[in-house]
């Protein structure tokens, strides 16, 4: 898991930046990220992968 | 489809799906800017709804005219918006399949969008960033090809490479359920996402294609189609 800055465009098309946990992993050999809001959601995935 | 041409080339698939759609849309070649018109085939509508061949609008429109915002229609790139704006059948809806046989002739920004904010087509051209949120499709990541789901700008992406190659004839599919997007190239299941899945009505959906923001940029639709799914599909 990492942390990571993303940018995101709120209802007035106004830019804000965010930090989301990225997890990756490779799923049919093909690489996947999945991002959450939360560390602990990130964590909770993380470990549902294992 | 009486008066499909035969002047089309290269036409590499059968109609798979023929018997399910709801609003069809046959072989329009984007040249350029603008659409074909001379090698245009025609475009037909059935069940409930009506798809509206034209230059600018809103949803179920082919749109490829010109101009200088990226946030309307008139954006400087070919593109093709469908939906179920048009539909008029009162049955629930539990998901929606966009289905597309499609060729990109040049360097491609975003492949097959699926915006879930109606009032905001626009995505972003600069490299591979694509800034806006509530987002279901494929686009190009610094030359990957990547399916991706966006939910209030929080995502999940599958690497699609081993997959598509987006200047060969290729049947795309992205069938949207609530909470799931799963995407099939060519009849295979090739990503399935169940987080970071936009939670907008599928009848606010609208699909859109376009091809690079650079004016030399083309790209071939051989068919495409939405189909509301009208019961949940396991």
């Amino acid at each position: 898991m990492k942390q990571e800055i993303t940018t995101i465009m709120d209802e007035n098309g106004i830019k804000k930046e965010m930090t989301v946990y990225v997890v990756e992993f490779f799923e049919d050999n093909r690489k996947k990220r999945v991002a959450f809001k939360t560390k602990t959601a990130a964590q909770k995935y993380e470990a549902s992968l294992k | 489809m009486s008066s499909v041409s035969s002047t089309i080339p290269d036409r590499k698939f059968l109609l798979p799906f023929v018997s399910r759609y709801d609003f069809l849309g046959v072989a329009d070649r984007f040249d350029n800017q603008v659409l074909d018109t001379t090698n245009k085939w025609t475009s037909i509508a059935s069940g409930s709804g009506t798809v509206a061949i034209a230059t600018s609008g809103g949803r179920n429109v082919v749109s490829c005219n010109t101009g200088t915002s990226l946030g309307s229609n008139a954006g400087l790139k070919p593109k093709l918006k469908i939906g179920l704006d048009g539909y008029s059948g009162t049955e629930a809806i539990a998901g929606m399949d966009i289905d597309v046989i499609i060729k990109f002739s040049h360097a491609w920004d975003n492949g097959v969008i699926t915006d879930t904010t109606t009032t905001r087509l626009a995505i972003s051209n600069s490299g591979s960033s694509m800034t806006q949120n509530d987002i279901i499709g494929i686009r190009n990541d610094a030359g990957v090809p990547t399916f991706v789901t966006d939910a209030s700008g929080v995502e999940t992406t599958t690497d699609i490479s081993a997959d598509w190659t987006e200047t060969t004839w290729s049947w795309i599919k992205i069938r949207v359920l609530k909470n799931q997007a799963i995407l099939y190239i060519n009849g295979s299941e090739v990503a399935n996402h169940i987080t970071n899945v936009p939670t907008a009505s599928v009848r606010d959906i609208t699909a859109m294609i376009n091809n690079s923001s650079t004016t030399a940029t083309s790209f071939d639709i051989d068919y495409f189609a939405v189909t509301p799914l009208k019961s949940v599909i396991a």
